[in-house]
């Protein structure tokens, strides 16, 4: 995967850099330091306080909906026979799928040595946990009894009774709850010099109690660094196959299943690249706003933006293949099943569903063919929504239609959800964004340690002296 | 109140489980002494008794069962947790279904067919099993009040009343006025006799909702009788129904269906079926049934008889100038179906609808005495007529002359409603009686309108007696004392009133038990029993047979030319008949009866107006006749106008229809019912003809009303061949294919383009099948035989203790049944045929739903059946997607938590009631099958034999469509059964391994 941009001086072939800095401004050491911990010993200003009012009044909202569903049952949702999953189960595959982005950033780009990553990997892996978090909400808040779901906890009891490991619910339960502890600890570890960057910096005594002892007693000694890498690379080691693995798992729950729609090879990585191409979708959506809100365009830059722009329109395409290939091996299946269901879903009561993933997940990212267009903040504001909404209807698109007209038509019903769903889902956005905001505000949004990494002055090679590359920062 | 005795015959009926073991003791796991303390009273049998006491004390709360089941004098047949059988009659009007009640702890749980009575045999309708629910309705009449809308009173205050107003009648020289509905019981009528010669200003009239005169006055004119007839359709090979629903709504349709299915289950050795025939412009379910169906205009309907008639009776026919009218298709369709009526002379017979004029009646007795299907033994035997079901009309007319002109003093309406059915004439008239009282179940329409209202008896609490048409008598004997507490049953308190009039009346009777009893004298000993155990050993059985005297009839068309003819007119017409559920408003307070899917559109919770797909088109409902724009039509409100006035209902679009009919079920629309009943659907008596409801009226003006409203429809309107290819899951095929051997490719013709060989799929697999050593449960549904009535939906419900969800509900797609018929259409959307296919838990062997539970909440039993372990179920509905069949049942809310006392009675203290958040499903009767093992335990066998263990819906089914037993055992019915050259299991490509096997539906065309 090329993920950069090369750019070749051929006046100055061996002293001008090759690649666009990943930094702009050509800060210090001291400057990286300052401008990223100020955030968290900046003044909590108006502005903040009403975005996390906002999205904490959306999280109470389906905080509030999700009580009023466990009092009186999951009947308060528009499911139904046939339907028995809507909108709880589209919102948990989606949810999973947006924090992939994070470990991918986190593990796989790190042992590929992207280092443009180094600046986003940090909120990338918050937007996983958060992520993470939201899906195992709507994974819990779904069963029928909720205050028994612990049940699909394989633990031992008096009454003898044992989990079902046959089931792909199961597998979720180890996959999903594998994944976030793997991305809790990761985020955890990186964030160590950091927070003891920060606990320097505050000035508050309480604060500095906090940071401390959450840094976990960090000096910055050689051994510490040395330890820190070790530790580091091991957990995006073990991270690594959990990007492909969790999304594989989850798309199990629709392939052991025997119904035309869902019971097909293809899920798993199509899932994958739908859960990368959504997942950075979200991440972009963030960046977007934080590196405003934030001040931090000069680390997070228009070329991260570029760069994952091709990401976007990569796994873009991927999943287009996937829904293409879908529809071409329901033809030549020979199967009257499956090619009634994909006819349904094109043609039939759901299409509007289908075709909107289709506009949103295959044709938007198209215009990112364009340089000038995948450097527009604007538009790829525009696209990473609508790559959101996409994504969230091809999940649905795969729940609704497959179970809303399968084998028997005696059986066929229609779902459509309820205000307590649809705020269930609100809630979870509103829990997400206020996480993400607490997040911004009190811990170091940018890996410093790691940025710090990537600037010219850290390569030993680097002639400090070279500003060829202010030239190129226009 | 009397048992049945225990002999271990095949068809025992039984106290406990004791009782059936004889003297074996129960306890056969402890081989020793097992006692701690050397005592005569044992530990185990300590706890037992204290157990027992507790249950008893704690029963004895509710007055009723402390008459029964009294803690002092312990009943000895009455072992808490034991069921205990009684046999009774259940009357569906003037037509008798023996019964035998399941009762536990001194309260109905279930009714079941008494199998000793012929037009039950053993089987049950959906409204039998019902009943059961509404006896312990929340919504009944508690208590006599004497005033409109006033408190309650003594009963005896109530009864005094009546009294009181009879005298004054007799003083004043005006009459009084008995209103009944209709019924078979001989001792109700002796009783009327009684009371009509004790008090002389007193008279009966019998004003059931759904007069049909028309038969009863045909049979007078051409054989003399002033009775319905009772066609025995096992004794004809061709039947041709002309708008008559025999299957349907007829109230003798369980005893036609028990006779009709003998003969519509062909096999390739056997390829012989009746045929039936059916011209009709409504959608019955008989047409549903029907081997051949055409609709035809309402204006053709008599027409196409009368060619018929000129066809086969030549020169005697007296239908020549209806025929005249008769268009091209209709003689034609006549031709064709005279020459199939001649090819079986002897066995065939042609029924009209009973709402068709007097003329048609004889006509179809004139084409099926040519034939040589009238006379004794064959299929239309005179000899076998409905007690009580002359022609009604002409005293209900008088009453309305006698009540307009101001002789009635006192009406007193007892198990009728006239307010809810009767023209607005009579309506009005009624309230020229200076006195009115009820005796009715519910504070309804009619109870509205009197002063007086005494609570009625249900038929579980009342003794009574019910007579059927071949002569058998049954006693009706109940089966708990009366809910509402101190008050006599509905012919208890007419007996009160008659001896408070007229002192000295049946002094020798103090209640209607004793009347019953002496009543019952004279029948014991004309059939020949005698002996003080003879009333017990009526009750015992169940019926009695006593032979008909009637006398020798014979077809005689002189009178019949100048029977009146029909009257239909050619426009739109508005068709009413009894509902398939509630049938004449009955039960229009029954839950169960409410969301039971109407068996043929499917319809829950309301009654609708059915049109053609042509006519919605024609009326502006649907842009044109695409599927996508008829579902439109479904919901959009009509109004519709007839001389007699107007109603708005919802119209639904039935496939199959004439064109310019609509069609609507009475039953519905009730005000003053109970809080289910109440508002659901329209009234159709308000626009009905007058006296004789059902049939055709004119429709002055029909057109849409602007709204429209949501139907509850329990399936789409998806035909198997929607567009989407053909679906072979319900498979049918004709007579000749089967006896052409064609059967087995058409049955097992596998999924096209599968590329599999077309025939059973060898299981795949790659560990080895588990062995079964014991029982392995299995099912066999004859789809040829099935006809679709929905008795077994109603006997799952009651015996397993389903809920019903509500309107709302059903219309989200949350109905609860565990079996459900799924009914498909064939052929195009003006006249397609119907295939129905029972479906209920397959019992997979390769479930689909076991493996994807992540708690193991539904599993696999050592006997195949697939569990459902409610306690264990965290509700994640994963195997209710993965189930091909959609059989699992969710509750997505606590559906019982809204039930009232007494309803929750009614449940099957055997089986757990579902909490909210729990999936449900079929367990083949399991606990049944525990019961029958339990049973054999007693006996000293490892095995139950074949025929011991029956689930619900089997033992329900009228048709005899559902066989069910051990597939291990070769010899049992159900194995050879699955082996049938008919047999086929739906979906079998998937691998999942179904344990129900289904024969294919044969049609005999």
């Amino acid at each position: 995967m090329s993920v950069s941009h090369l750019e070749h001086n051929p006046a100055s072939a061996l002293t001008e850099p090759i690649r666009d800095p990943l930094v702009l401004g050509n800060p210090s050491m001291k400057d990286v330091t300052a401008r990223i911990a100020s955030i968290v010993e900046g003044k909590i200003t108006i502005k903040y306080l009403l975005t996390v009012t906002v999205t904490g009044c959306m999280a109470l909202l389906g905080i509030g909906a999700l009580l009023y569903t466990i009092l009186n049952g999951i009947g308060v949702w528009g499911l139904n026979n046939p339907v028995g999953w809507g909108w709880d189960i589209t919102n948990f595959v989606w949810w999973i799928g947006i924090g992939h982005a994070g470990t991918l950033i986190s593990a796989i780009l790190y042992l590929f040595r992207q280092r443009w990553r180094n600046a986003i990997n940090r909120s990338a892996e918050a937007m996983t946990l958060f992520a993470v978090l939201c899906a195992l909400t709507m994974v819990l808040s779904h069963t029928g009894r909720q205050w028994l779901a612990y049940w699909l906890i394989p633990y031992p009891n008096q009454m003898y009774m044992w989990v079902n490991f046959r089931s792909p619910l199961m597998w979720d339960v180890f996959a999903v709850n594998t994944y976030g502890a793997v991305s809790l600890m990761f985020w955890f570890v990186g964030l160590i010099p950091d927070l003891a960057t920060v606990r320097n910096y505050v000035r508050s005594k309480v604060a500095q109690k906090i940071y401390g002892f959450f840094s976990l007693g960090w000096t910055g000694s050689n051994r510490h660094w040395h330890h820190y890498e070790i530790a580091y690379m091991i957990l995006a080691g073990i991270s690594t196959p959990l990007v492909l693995s969790v999304h594989s798992v989850v798309s199990f729950d629709f392939t052991v299943g025997i119904l035309p729609g869902w019971h097909t090879t293809i899920f798993p990585p199509y899932f994958v690249a739908g859960a990368i191409f959504s997942g950075f979708a979200m991440v972009m959506t963030l960046l977007i706003i934080a590196r405003e809100i934030l001040d931090l365009k000069q680390f997070i830059t228009i070329k991260h933006l570029e760069n994952m722009n091709k990401v976007i329109m990569a796994t873009g395409m991927m999943v287009g293949y996937a829904y293409a290939m879908e529809m071409f091996i329901a033809w030549y299946s020979g199967s009257a099943w499956e090619r009634w269901i994909f006819i349904n879903r094109a043609l039939g009561d759901y299409a509007w569903s289908y075709w909107t993933m289709v506009t949103c997940n295959v044709v938007a990212p198209q215009v990112f063919w364009s340089k000038k267009l995948r450097r527009s903040i604007p538009l790829m504001f525009v696209v990473s929504i609508l790559v959101n909404i996409g994504m969230w209807f091809e999940r649905f698109t795969i729940i609704a239609t497959t179970l809303h007209h399968d084998f028997l038509p005696s059986s066929w019903g229609y779902y459509s959800p309820t205000w307590v769903e649809i705020s269930i889902f609100i809630g979870t956005i509103g829990i997400f964004l206020t996480l993400f905001l607490l997040f911004a505000k009190f811990v170091p949004v940018i890996a410093i340690a790691e940025v710090k990494a990537i600037m010219p002055g850290a390569q030993p090679s680097h002639h400090h002296d070279d500003h060829a590359h202010t030239e190129v920062a226009k | 109140m009397s048992d049945r005795s225990s002999n271990a015959t095949p068809r025992t009926t039984w106290q406990s489980l004791d009782h059936l073991a004889g003297d074996q003791p129960v306890g056969g796991e402890f081989t020793q002494s097992t006692s701690l303390v050397n005592s005569a009273v044992s530990r185990r049998g300590f706890m037992t008794a204290l157990t027992a006491t507790m249950a008893l004390t704690a029963a004895a709360c509710r007055r009723p069962l402390q008459h029964l089941v009294p803690a002092v004098h312990s009943n000895q047949t009455a072992i808490p947790g034991m069921p205990v059988y009684y046999t009774s009659v259940y009357s569906q009007g003037n037509v008798a279904y023996g019964t035998l009640v399941k009762t536990r702890e001194g309260r109905p749980i279930k009714v079941n067919g008494n199998d000793q009575h012929p037009s039950s045999a053993g089987k049950s309708t959906a409204q039998m099993q019902a009943s059961v629910l509404s006896l312990y309705d929340p919504d009944r009449i508690r208590r006599p009040r004497v005033r409109k809308g006033g408190g309650n009173t003594s009963y005896d205050n109530a009864l005094t009343s009546i009294a009181n107003a009879m005298q004054e009648a007799q003083s004043s020289g005006k009459k009084v006025v008995v209103l009944t509905g209709d019924h078979c019981s001989p001792s109700f009528s002796a009783l009327q006799a009684r009371m009509t010669e004790a008090i002389p200003n007193l008279s009966f009239v019998s004003m059931p909702a759904l007069i049909a005169d028309n038969p009863a006055i045909a049979n007078n004119a051409v054989l003399g009788i002033d009775a319905e007839l009772v066609p025995q359709l096992d004794k004809a090979t061709v039947v041709v129904a002309v708008d008559a629903d025999p299957l349907g709504v007829d109230p003798l349709a369980l005893f036609h269906m028990t006779r009709y299915s003998k003969k519509r289950a062909p096999s390739k050795s056997n390829a012989t079926m009746s045929k039936l025939i059916v011209a009709e412009a409504q959608y019955s379910l008989t047409g549903a049934n029907a081997d051949e169906r055409t609709r035809l205009a309402p204006t053709q309907l008599e027409p196409f008889m009368a060619c018929i008639e000129a066809e086969i009776c030549g020169g005697l026919a007296i239908g020549g100038d209806i025929a005249a009218t008769a268009d091209g298709a209709t003689k034609a369709l006549a031709q064709k179906t005279a020459a199939a009526l001649k090819s079986a002379v002897g066995s065939a017979v042609v029924l009209a609808g009973k709402h068709l004029s007097p003329k048609a009646h004889a006509m179809a007795l004139n084409i099926s005495n040519s034939l040589g299907s009238v006379g004794a033994g064959l299929a239309i035997d005179p000899a076998f007529r409905l007690p009580n079901s002359g022609a009604k009309g002409a005293a209900v007319k008088a009453l309305q002359a006698d009540l307009e002109q101001g002789a009635v003093h006192a009406l007193l309406f007892c198990d009728t409603n006239p307010e809810y059915f009767a023209d607005r004439a009579f309506r009005k008239a009624m309230l020229s009686a200076p006195v009115r009282a009820a005796i009715n179940y519910y504070e309804d329409e009619t109870a509205n309108i009197c002063e007086i209202s005494i609570p009625a008896s249900h038929w579980l609490e009342s003794w009574s007696d019910a007579a059927s048409f071949d002569g058998t008598l049954s006693i009706q004997q109940p089966m708990i004392m009366p809910l509402n507490e101190g008050i006599g049953s509905t012919y208890d308190s007419l007996m009160a009133i008659a001896k408070k009039v007229a002192p000295g009346f049946l002094a020798d009777a103090e209640t209607y038990h004793d009347f019953v009893k002496a009543n019952w004298s004279g029948f014991l000993a004309s059939a020949g029993m005698t002996g003080v155990t003879a009333w017990n050993d009526a009750l015992v059985k169940g019926a009695v047979s006593v032979p008909v005297s009637a006398a020798a009839s014979t077809v005689n068309m002189a009178s019949a030319s100048t029977l009146a003819t029909s009257t239909v007119k050619s426009g739109m017409a508005l068709y009413l008949s009894p509902s398939l559920t509630v049938q004449d408003g009955t039960y229009s307070n029954n839950a169960w009866l409410l969301e039971l899917p109407d068996p043929v559109t499917k319809v829950t919770w309301e009654n609708v107006a059915l049109v053609s797909p042509d006519t919605a088109v024609k009326l502006g409902l649907a842009a044109s006749k695409d599927p996508k724009a008829l579902r439109k039509a479904s919901g959009v409100v009509v109004t519709i106008q007839t001389e007699r006035g107007t109603i708005d209902a919802p119209a639904w679009v039935q496939p199959g229809m004439a064109d310019d009919v609509v069609a609507i079920s009475l039953g519905y629309g009730r005000t003053s019912v109970g809080h289910h009943g109440n508002g659901a659907g329209v009234n159709g008596y308000a626009v009905a003809a007058g006296l004789q409801p059902t049939g055709y009226v004119a429709v002055s003006n029909i057109a849409k009303s602007g709204t429209s409203v949501r139907i509850a429809c329990a399936q789409d309107h998806h035909t198997l061949d929607d567009g989407n290819g053909e679906r072979p899951v319900a498979k049918f095929l004709t007579l000749h294919e089967l006896a052409g051997g064609e059967a087995v490719e058409k049955t097992h013709e596998h999924f096209p383009n599968t590329g599999h060989d077309g025939k059973y799929l060898k299981p795949l697999s790659i560990v080895p099948d588990y062995q079964y050593k014991g029982h392995r449960w299995g099912m066999v549904i004859d789809m040829s035989a099935c006809t679709g009535c929905s008795s077994c939906i109603i006997a799952c419900q009651s015996e397993n203790n389903i809920a019903t969800v509500g309107k709302e509900q059903v219309l989200i797609g949350r109905e609860m049944h565990w079996i459900r018929l799924d009914r498909y259409y064939v052929g195009d959307v003006d006249s397609p045929d119907t295939v129905v296919e029972p479906m209920l838990c397959q019992h997979c062997e390769n479930a689909p739903c076991e493996n994807v539970c992540p708690v193991a909440a539904t599993t696999h039993s050592p006997e195949g059946l697939n569990e459902m372990v409610y306690n264990r179920c965290v509700g994640t509905r994963y195997c209710l997607n993965n189930c091909p069949y959609k059989v699992r049942r969710f509750n997505f809310l606590d559906y019982n938590d809204v039930l009232k006392q007494p309803a929750d009675l009614a449940f099957n203290p055997d089986i757990t009631v579902r909490m909210r958040g729990v999936m449900e499903k079929c367990t083949f009767c399991v606990q049944r099958l525990h019961e029958a093992k339990w049973h054999a335990r007693d006996q000293g066998r490892a095995r139950i034999n074949d025929g011991e263990a029956v689930t619900a819906c089997q033992e329900a089914c009228p048709a005899g469509a559902i066989f069910f037993g051990d597939t291990n055992d070769p010899k049992s019915v159900v194995s050879q059964m699955r082996e049938h050259e008919r047999g086929f299991k739906v979906l079998s490509e998937l691998n999942v391994r179904p344990q129900v096997t289904y024969l294919a539906k044969v049609r005999n065309s």
